[in-house]
């Protein structure tokens, strides 16, 4: 079975990909900060509106508990700066396929750019956003 | 004070219907207004429902270069954190810089007092703004950069209180755009504090929000005197 993990950051599977979308509500995986039952919410909300399936614990235990019954042959998400998920990313691909679709940015080549302040970065972009 | 909008229930298709008639033009020259021209896509962005890319496809068009461009570079400052954010991951809740205030980061408190998380603050604007914070999990931009300018330059707390607030309510809350901006605020991720007066709000707020001057005191006073007032250091 091919897997689409939805995150918050990923609610939205792209259209011409095929799979069995899937959100893990996962506590382990919001350490920084709280979310407000609004918030929640809201991201059950989205992923009702891309029918998928939503679960509630750990993450890894979750797939697994799902791979035994129905093998997973290939997980597909979306990837992030975000500490927490590239770790889950790293554990979920010793055991998993895993495809990472890249972080979304308004350039399409190259955009993650050193610069420290807004300006240096918006002309590096400018040339390829211009028309 | 309710946004136009609904975020809460705005969907993938809703959106596209409303992108059809957004005018970035009018977007430039409105968007610091609280009834502006504003997209309302900062909830389907962050959550990945539209992408930036695809509505920066969209708009091109239908419009100029010339035309869009503000409302451009709005959606470059979302990639601006997350490129910095993917380089710098420990500087999400750590100060990119020192304050540029005439204090340390030891001067500002570490926790949001009870006033500001009851909405109940010496400032009637305030207190609307964080009552629309809490109720709708959705606030303008420029809402935003008052309060934060607020939290952290008026009642002297540090930004990281701030942003894990914002985190917590807003249906878009989003780490990268939401702590660098808090940062940007702070002037720790700026050159310059970003602060506001009572005439600032008053200019972008009134046709939205009834303002009270004398309940608003606290923020009342020209720039210079503000500045005086909040950086005496400097």
């Amino acid at each position: 079975m091919r897997l689409v993990l939805l995150y918050d950051e990923f609610m939205c599977p792209p259209e011409n990909l095929e799979g069995k979308s899937i959100y893990i509500v996962d506590p382990n995986l919001q350490q920084d900060y709280e979310v407000s039952p609004k918030v929640l919410e809201y991201r059950h909300f989205l992923a009702k509106e891309v029918g998928a399936e939503i679960h509630q614990g750990d993450t890894f235990q979750i797939l697994e508990t799902i791979h035994k019954i129905n093998p997973i042959s290939e997980i597909i998400t979306k990837s992030t700066f975000r500490t927490e998920y590239k770790q889950l990313f790293e554990k979920l691909q010793q055991t998993y396929q895993l495809e990472l679709l890249p972080d979304y940015f308004l350039s399409t080549e190259n955009p993650i750019l050193p610069a420290k302040r807004f300006f240096q970065y918006w002309n590096k972009i400018l040339k390829q956003l211009k028309y | 004070m309710q946004p136009v909008i609904d975020v809460s229930s705005f969907t993938r298709s809703q959106a596209l219907e409303y992108l059809n008639n957004f005018n970035p033009a009018l977007y430039a020259k409105t968007r610091n207004y609280l009834n502006g021209h504003i997209s309302y896509l900062s909830a389907l962005i962050k959550h990945g429902i539209v992408q930036n890319r695809e509505v920066y496809d969209l708009i091109r068009n239908k419009f100029s270069f010339a035309e869009s461009e503000k409302f451009f570079q709005e959606l470059a400052w979302r990639d601006f954190w997350r490129s910095y954010a993917h380089q710098h991951p420990q500087s999400l809740w750590q100060d990119v810089e020192d304050y540029k205030t005439g204090f340390q980061a030891s001067d500002y408190a570490q926790e949001l007092p009870e006033d500001i998380q009851q909405s109940q603050t010496p400032t009637q604007v305030i207190n609307i703004f964080l009552n629309q914070l809490r109720n709708t999990g959705y606030l303008h931009n420029h809402a935003r950069m008052y309060l934060a300018a607020y939290i952290v330059h008026f009642r002297k707390i540090k930004w990281q209180a701030g942003a894990r607030w914002f985190m917590y309510y807003l249906l878009d809350g989003d780490l990268a755009s939401n702590n660098f901006s808090w940062q940007w605020v702070a002037s720790t991720f700026a050159q310059k504090p970003y602060f506001f007066n009572l005439e600032n709000v008053q200019k972008y707020c009134s046709q939205s929000i009834s303002i009270i001057p004398e309940e608003n005191k606290e923020i009342d006073g020209s720039y210079e005197e503000i500045s005086a007032r909040l950086f005496p250091n400097l």
